[in-house]
């Protein structure tokens, strides 16, 4: 099996396994303010550690004067967009087949609504660039 | 894609950093093309060419297999 197809493969059964944690995560707290505010505090701290980090990350290069981003880089963007793309549809593509079979969720129509926009929009996408110079 | 960057490098005393600023690329891009795990814009190809005023066969080419 080629590398790439175990980053594939990879990515997706652990989005899945984060999403089935994430799931029983949120179905065992007992939902109060205090959880609320706790989970709010960390999600917050979480993002700016990023930025932070980001921020570093993105002086160092400049002060050593190279590109922010060049081809490869910008390459490696459009790769991961499109694979988490299709990842993501697939995603939601079993989650809607397992709503589905349950009887207990009920299919969430605007969900349902915003996956045929997403790959509407996908493919009007692919005939515009498709015709454009790239 | 294989290349002879590293060769031309050694050759014009240049490090990958250097190479990198000329060309205007990250480091890793450069480290990328002469391990050949990234095939080059031919924009970048034509630069690359320019720094070492050679022509672009002369720093990349193909094994016969990898054009099959």
């Amino acid at each position: 099996m080629g590398q790439k197809n175990i980053l594939y493969i990879g990515s997706f059964l652990a989005t899945i396994i984060f999403m089935i944690v994430l799931y029983a995560i949120v179905v065992s707290i007992q939902w109060n303010q205090f959880s609320i505010l706790i989970i709010s505090i960390g999600l917050i701290s979480i993002v700016i550690t990023i930025f932070v980090v980001f921020s570093f990350k993105i002086k160092g290069i400049r002060d050593q004067g190279f590109p922010l981003e060049d081809e490869r880089s910008i390459q490696i963007k459009y790769k991961a967009g499109y694979n988490a793309f299709i990842l993501s549809w697939l995603l939601w593509l079993i989650i809607m087949i397992f709503t589905g079979f349950s009887g207990e969720i009920k299919p969430n129509w605007e969900v349902y609504t915003g996956l045929m926009g997403m790959s509407a929009i996908y493919v009007i996408n692919y005939f515009i660039l498709n015709r454009s110079e790239n | 894609m294989r290349t002879k960057l590293k060769e031309y490098r050694a050759k014009f005393n240049l490090r990958q950093e250097d190479l990198a600023r000329k060309v205007g690329v990250r480091r890793e891009t450069i480290s990328h093309l002469e391990k050949g795990k990234y095939n080059s814009s031919l924009k970048l190809a034509f630069k690359i060419a320019k720094v070492f005023k050679v022509s672009i066969e002369e720093l990349f080419f193909f094994d016969e297999d990898e054009l099959q």
